[in-house]
């Protein structure tokens, strides 16, 4: 007997439509929207998506940063990011060390930590950061989570973190 | 027959309405909009046109992190699979969060004939599932409902104050009651956005966290979808997530992009790979381009019928430009009818992030279910009454049980539509003649 999967070749097989090439989108990249300061951009970003930014000088102690950001939280997380992306305020993370996934998510408040000169145009420089190699797991998260199912009314807090903040660590020299 | 709430239509129009400017507004803050439309339309037509050794691709790097893959030929399938799953491991509570491919296929009912308790986790979803409803809208499914509905059905369901309908307070309340379900379950599902062949990752977008919840607790996790979700590369998906959510719901991003291919320590990754008639619409030269779908809802936004009949005006489960194409792909005869809700004015195509040629596929349909012979059950009714002058006389001077007769042909499209009243008085004609 055939597998499903055997079934359901056969019927692409005989379905085969015109073959369309491959799109080369280099140029579409090269000319994607690169901003002047992409720092700036990325701190607009992430405020417009909900959340807050504040900088880190070296040496400071990044939960001390988080709590002053959220004086009134109930739980905060404070982790590791990769990068961000200017043109929307994400955080890229990666499968989280010596911790659940479910961190990313379960805290009231969740703090993301990067480094100042991390931070790529648009979501184009971003897959090319990560390039074609699997991970295990990875995550982009702009701003606290929201709903509005109800009414079209923005409401924070549906199911993840109520409120997100970027600590943003300046390089030394 | 149900009676029009006006207020309420005028107030989905507009809704619908501001969604759509507030995607017009971030597609101008970008340059290359249309190069990036351009794009994914070139790529997805590129993927559907080499799905065999992309799928093959897609599995392979998927199993060799550790996923298990399933195929699924048709829904049936799709269902016994899930059911399967959660069966052998005694899964009792199961949550999930939003999927098309779950309604197309009754996941849930099936589910809960198993004795299995399954429960949507999107916000809109779970309002939808306690009223005992369908969403309206695939990704506003709960854009019809008002908060005083919500807030009525939330004291009943979990005790909310009588007559708050904050949705802040009712979001949050929700929260609390959904939290509880995400600790308790043991297992969750996801649909998927994007499904990567170079990497074997499912792709999944969701605003609320109740995917990324759903998937981070229970020790199993299930993730399926249609083989038109496949995408080549991760470069690919640079040029979908810039353009989906500014389409879908006017945001820069959704605040989760979650890419999946392990399972987490110590629990089990499943996904399941469903045809249920999609190579059917591959053959299909005149509608190919519907497997271009983001399913982001940017036609029903735009839609100047969509936004005012709303999504259960139409008889497919999913309405609007796409869900007209959709449901013709999937049963032309049961579905046909909603051909009549497109005014042709391309409004949807031109927003289209994927291209879809949807005002094209509707009109070809209209022609192809006409020139069959096979026009819809209210031409042929409702002709039959109209198309002679001496048959509508008759009918309407027969007063009531002419209306009757006028309903009796129309009844299967007046079903959840308002018939307009005849003048119960004197009609226009007889007016016009005694006022000589």
């Amino acid at each position: 007997m055939a597998t499903s999967k055997e079934i359901i070749f056969r019927s692409l097989r005989a379905a085969q439509p015109e073959i369309f090439e491959k799109h080369d989108l280099a140029a579409l990249k090269q000319g994607s929207l690169r901003y002047e300061d992409p720092l700036a951009q990325f701190c607009e970003a992430v405020k417009g998506s909900g959340g807050k930014v504040r900088f880190l000088e070296s040496g400071e102690d990044e939960e001390d940063a988080a709590r002053e950001l959220f004086p009134e939280a109930e739980g905060i997380a404070v982790v590791p990011g990769r990068f961000g992306v200017a043109e929307n305020g994400c955080v890229y993370l990666p499968e989280p060390e010596g911790r659940p996934r479910v961190d990313y998510f379960i805290t009231d408040t969740l703090v993301l930590v990067i480094p100042e000169d991390a931070i790529v145009h648009n979501m184009h420089d971003a897959f090319d950061r990560l390039g074609e190699s699997p991970a295990r797991y990875g995550i982009f998260i702009s701003g606290p989570s929201k709903t509005a199912d109800i009414e079209q009314a923005l409401v924070f807090g549906a199911h993840g973190a109520r409120s997100l903040g970027v600590l943003i660590r300046r390089q030394d020299g | 027959m149900r009676k029009i709430d006006h207020a309420k239509v005028d107030w989905q129009d507009e809704t619908l309405w501001l969604v759509r400017g507030k995607r017009d507004r971030l597609a101008k803050t970008i340059p290359e909009w249309e190069a990036l439309r351009d794009a994914a339309s070139r790529l997805k037509l590129y993927s559907n046109s080499h799905l065999p050794e992309l799928l093959e691709q897609f599995e392979k790097k998927a199993s060799a992190a550790g996923a298990v893959v399933h195929w699924a030929a048709d829904a049936r399938e799709y269902r016994e699979i899930i059911g399967n799953l959660l069966t052998e491991r005694g899964v009792k509570r199961f949550v999930k969060s939003k999927s098309m491919l779950s309604e197309e296929c009754g996941l849930v009912p099936y589910l809960e004939g198993l004795g299995i308790e399954a429960i949507e986790t999107d916000l809109g979803e779970r309002i939808i599932q306690l009223m005992g409803s369908r969403p309206s809208h695939i990704v506003l499914p709960a854009i019809h409902v008002k908060r005083e509905e919500v807030g009525r059905l939330f004291e009943k369901e979990m005790g909310t104050e009588p007559g708050n309908a904050d949705p802040t307070y009712l979001t949050h309340a929700a929260r609390r009651n959904l939290r509880e379900k995400f600790l308790t379950a043991d297992a969750g599902m996801t649909g998927v956005n994007f499904a990567v062949a170079s990497t074997g990752e499912v792709v999944v977008c969701t605003n609320e966290g109740n995917a990324d919840m759903g998937t981070s607790l229970p020790k199993l996790q299930i993730a399926a979808f249609g083989i038109d979700k496949i995408v080549p590369d991760r470069e690919s998906l640079g040029v979908f997530t810039r353009l989906l959510a500014r389409t879908a719901t006017g945001q820069p991003v959704t605040t989760y992009t979650t890419l999946y291919s392990a399972p987490r320590e110590g629990s089990e990754f499943h996904i399941i790979i469903v045809d249920n008639g999609r190579s059917r619409i591959l053959a299909d030269w005149e509608h190919f381009r519907l497997l271009n779908c983001l399913r982001c809802g940017g036609c029903m936004n735009t839609c100047p019928v969509y936004r005012r009949i709303g999504g259960y005006a139409y008889s497919y489960f999913i309405p609007g430009p796409v869900g007209i194409n959709l449901g013709i792909m999937a049963d032309a005869r049961r579905y046909r009818d909603n051909l009549s809700a497109c005014t042709l004015c391309a409004s949807c195509s031109s927003l289209c992030p994927a291209k879809v040629d949807l005002p094209d596929q509707i009109y070809k349909a209209r022609q192809r279910w006409h020139a069959s012979g096979r026009k819809m059950l209210l031409s042929k009714g409702m002709g039959l009454v109209m198309a002679q002058p001496w048959t509508l006389e008759t009918a309407l001077r027969a007063g009531k049980p002419g209306m009757k007769m006028l309903k009796a042909f129309g009844a299967r499209w007046g079903k959840g539509r308002e018939f307009p009243d005849i003048a119960s008085q004197k009609s226009y004609k007889k007016l016009r003649d005694g006022n000589k």
